[in-house]
């Protein structure tokens, strides 16, 4: 389906970018790799709500600073006044906005304990928040409590699993064309990463059996989940054995797991037969518990797609849109929009190119 | 570390368990739990001073549960400042924000402890808390009194003045923004610029002058820190204390026993509970010079020499004890000699290290009067020879007033004038009986026998012959009958 790629205004950008994003109290920048544009497409949506008390954290840079990346890829953002931000206090030195110092956290990173300030004047500062996902939820809640109504995080190079904010919250995608290969090659590798973190929901009765309550003392980590709540059998370890395989009956419907799911989890699971399941693995569910949690190949989703294993979701993942950073791939006057119209085709979501002000609604 | 203990040793007699369950909750308390060690001999009074002072907070402690909360609560804040503090005493320095906010959030956690620690009345000067709330007005110019820092617009009239221009800047970038031209822009932006150059060099005009003013303060900081972790390390050991339903001990320049009634070891209880059974207390009188035990394989000798050692370095060391009652004199040196296998990995044989260790016991007697624990001397040599080396070394550490308490299965090495210990063990169990439940229940011999097992301690005549049940024990513990037999004849004849 070809979907209108058209030009917005600077003031229809803000608004647009408003309107894609104003349900959800936290919004993660991801992208699958560094230079995708996360912190430029942050940025225009932070400006696009200006005026809401927001708060604005980034995952640690020390991913970039190991990394031998650029300055360019650190994140440092423009911030209005009013801004509760949550920030290394190495970082704090870095900018030159009127700030106070309101809470510590108690985490730790690099470049020093993860500090909550308020910034009393915009302008600029360099942000490093924590770099673990525990740690991140904990962030959210204190920026909340300090008043922040919307969270901005700008998530790090292939950190997927920050796409999963805590509930009410949703990622943007961005993605930067490479110029070093065609732009369908870099569509298709969009499109897969994207189908990944959308992946559909588990029926909600297995999806409440695989999320870790809060009071569980030692977590299970793998489940074979059995129609018969009382069949149901839960395992200490996700590596899969016989006794796992053995577990599973003709009225078993899922197998669930908390943690990833590697090509090594994979193998092991189809290498295991079923005893007393008569067709196999066909009409499982293996349900992760988001799609941040797939780290498997194009050979292994096969795989498991040929076994007839529906691979689901616990806790679905939101994704606002698509912010597409053309980058040097598209040049050009005519460039821009016939990049957006080949990621449209693979695409379902609403596209934005924050700089040129692009856009395709989502279908 | 306890002095002369290796790691393994804290570990086998419940030293490192009990260490572990004792939980300072700021940096300063942490630290000096890591800094135990046992008061010397010659400082009784102080030693008495400390477990006074347990004792008066855990009768408070008692009587004042949402107290406890409240302590916790206030300790649980407080963070590591020490490094803030060395940049704050290096001249020249100038304190950055985040130092200064520590610094603010340390005097008020100091300040919210200070009428906590003095309404539970200890007398003892170190726990004192210095009054900081001037500090607390300095970092907090503006009230009211919150834990964020901020440099404020009231410590330098200029501040406020740049403060406010770069505000009306922003606001006119803002309306540039919507509609302005770009080289309106520009100009705003590099005013701004130079307004924010000018805010952070009135900044830190401000944070020199905050820095000298907390500089004449330094010495009340470290007073406080040390203060912080001295009451923090006092709860802890009160919690301890009540968590194992400790009690004081009791230590006296001129006693002549070390008795212990009652005790348990932790650690072991707590193994032991894992497996649904109980732990039997200990109780032991040991006089000055010689004290043995034999007593059945499996009849907890080692738990005992274990108990013993331990109560007498939580004595030592401050601590109030798990047991009824434990009384002592002062001791100058713990000793502890087991079969752990450190000496030997390090190419020593059991022998050689066991000669090793006892050179070194016999060095710390000769300096004062002190405890130590012998497991089972001599055992990894031949009898004949480790028998008389036994015997030696009993007679010898006779001479001297420190305790001496020994396990040993060797049958003629109690000399007249020693205490001679037994384990009950098996002595009064019915084996007829016995071998019959083992035989129903052959997979659990092992926990049935350990049921049936007496691990409670008797006083017996010096020259009482130690029980001889090695073979009778492997009975029911299902070695094989001919293997057995065999035994019996040997011994028979």
């Amino acid at each position: 389906m070809v979907r209108c790629v058209e030009r917005l205004s600077p003031g229809e950008l803000r608004a647009k970018l408003r309107a894609l994003t104003s349900t959800y109290a936290t919004l993660s920048f991801v992208g699958a790799c560094q230079g995708t544009g996360k912190t430029t497409a942050l940025q225009a949506f932070l400006d696009a709500h200006a005026g809401e008390p927001v708060g604005v954290t980034s995952v640690g840079v020390d991913g970039a600073a190991l990394n031998g990346a650029s300055e360019r890829s650190r994140a440092v953002l423009t911030v209005p006044r009013g801004a509760i931000l949550a920030t290394a206090s190495g970082c704090l030195s870095h900018g030159d906005i009127t700030r106070e110092i309101l809470a510590d956290t108690g985490i730790h990173t690099p470049l020093g304990e993860v500090l909550i300030v308020k910034a009393h004047s915009g302008g600029w500062i360099e942000l490093a928040g924590p770099s673990v996902v525990a740690d991140l939820t904990r962030v959210y809640r204190l920026l909340e409590a300090h008043g922040a109504r919307r969270v901005f995080v700008d998530g790090a190079q292939g950190r997927l699993s920050l796409a999963a904010p805590s509930g009410g919250g949703a990622a943007v995608f961005t993605v930067r064309l490479d110029p070093a290969r065609s732009v369908e090659s870099c569509v298709a590798d969009a499109g897969r990463v994207l189908a990944q973190l959308t992946l559909a929901a588990a029926p909600p009765d297995i999806s409440g059996r695989c999320l870790v309550r809060d009071d569980e003392d030692r977590p299970a980590k793998l489940f074979v989940i059995d129609r018969d709540a009382k069949r149901t059998r839960s395992f200490a370890t996700s590596d899969v054995d016989r006794d796992t395989a053995d577990a599973v009956f003709d009225s078993t419907v899922a197998i669930g797991i908390r943690g990833a799911v590697t090509n090594e989890f994979a193998d092991r699971l189809l290498g295991q037969k079923p005893l007393a399941r008569e067709c196999g693995w066909s009409g499982l569910v293996l349900v992760v518990e988001d799609g941040t949690r797939l780290f498997l190949d194009d050979r292994r989703r096969e795989r498991l797609r040929a076994a007839g294993i529906d691979v689901r979701a616990a806790r679905p993942l939101t994704v606002a849109c698509v912010a597409v950073h053309p980058g040097t791939a598209a040049t050009g006057p005519d460039a821009v929009p016939a990049v957006m119209k080949t990621l449209s085709a693979a695409v379902p979501l609403p596209l934005v190119d924050v700089i040129g002000g692009w856009y395709a609604a989502g279908i | 570390m306890l002095p002369g203990f290796r790691r393994e040793q804290e570990e086998r007699i419940g030293f490192s368990w009990v260490m572990g369950r004792c939980e300072p909750l700021t940096p300063f308390g942490r630290e000096r739990k890591k800094a135990v060690a046992p008061f010397p001999a010659t400082e009784l009074a102080a030693l008495n001073r400390e477990l006074d002072a347990v004792g008066r907070l855990l009768d408070w402690c008692r009587a004042n549960r949402s107290w406890v909360d409240d302590a916790r609560l206030v300790l649980e804040r407080f963070k590591e400042i020490r490094g803030t503090l060395g940049r704050l005493g290096e001249e020249g320095r100038i304190l950055d924000e985040v130092d200064l906010f520590e610094l603010k959030n340390f005097a008020i956690n100091a300040c919210d402890l200070r009428p906590l620690v003095a309404a539970c009345g200890l007398s003892d000067v170190r726990m004192a808390i210095p009054d900081v709330s001037d500090v607390v007005a300095v970092l907090n110019p503006d009230p009211p009194v919150t834990r964020s820092f901020f440099l404020a617009d009231s410590y330098a009239p200029e501040l406020g003045s740049i403060r406010a221009d770069k505000q009306r800047v922003e606001r006119e970038l803002l309306h540039e923004a919507t509609g302005g031209g770009a080289g309106a822009r520009d100009a705003l932006m590099e005013r701004r610029r130079e307004l924010a150059i000018r805010e952070r060099e009135a900044e830190e005009q401000v944070r020199r002058t905050l820095t000298a003013r907390l500089r004449a303060s330094l010495h009340t900081f470290d007073a406080c820190v040390d203060a912080v972790g001295a009451f923090d390390f006092l709860l802890a050991k009160v919690l301890l204390a009540c968590e194992l339903n400790a009690v004081r001990p009791e230590l006296r320049e001129n006693a002549k026993e070390y008795i212990l009634k009652d005790a348990v070891n932790p650690m072991v209880a707590a193994e032991l509970a894992e497996r649904g059974r109980r732990f039997v207390p200990i109780s032991v009188e040991l006089g000055a010079g010689s004290n043995v035990i034999t007593g059945a394989n499996m009849g907890g000798k080692s738990v005992v020499l274990a108990t013993v050692t331990l109560h007498a370095a939580l004595a030592m060391c401050g601590f109030f004890v798990p047991a009824a009652r434990l009384e002592m004199p002062p001791l100058g040196y713990l000793f502890y000699l087991s079969d752990d296998l450190q000496s030997v990995q390090q190419g020593l044989s059991t022998f050689g290290a066991e000669v090793a260790e006892v050179g070194r016991l016999l060095g710390l007697m000769r300096h004062g009067v002190g405890l130590a624990a012998l497991d089972e001397f001599a055992r990894g040599t031949n009898p004949e020879e480790g028998e008389a080396l036994m015997r030696a070394l009993l007679e010898f550490v006779s001479r001297y007033n420190g305790f001496c308490l020994a396990s040993t299965h060797y049958g003629n090495v109690v000399g007249k004038g020693m205490r001679h210990f037994q384990v009950i063990g098996l002595k009064r169990a019915d084996f007829d009986e016995l071998r019959s439940r083992l035989d129903i229940q052959k997979e659990r011999s092992f926990d049935q026998l350990q049921e049936h097992m007496d691990y409670r301690l008797e006083r017996v005549e010096w020259d009482s012959p130690p029980p001889r049940d090695a073979v009778r024990v492997a009975e029911l513990l299902g070695l094989d009958g001919e293997l057995l037999e065999l035994a019996r004849a040997k011994l028979r004849g």
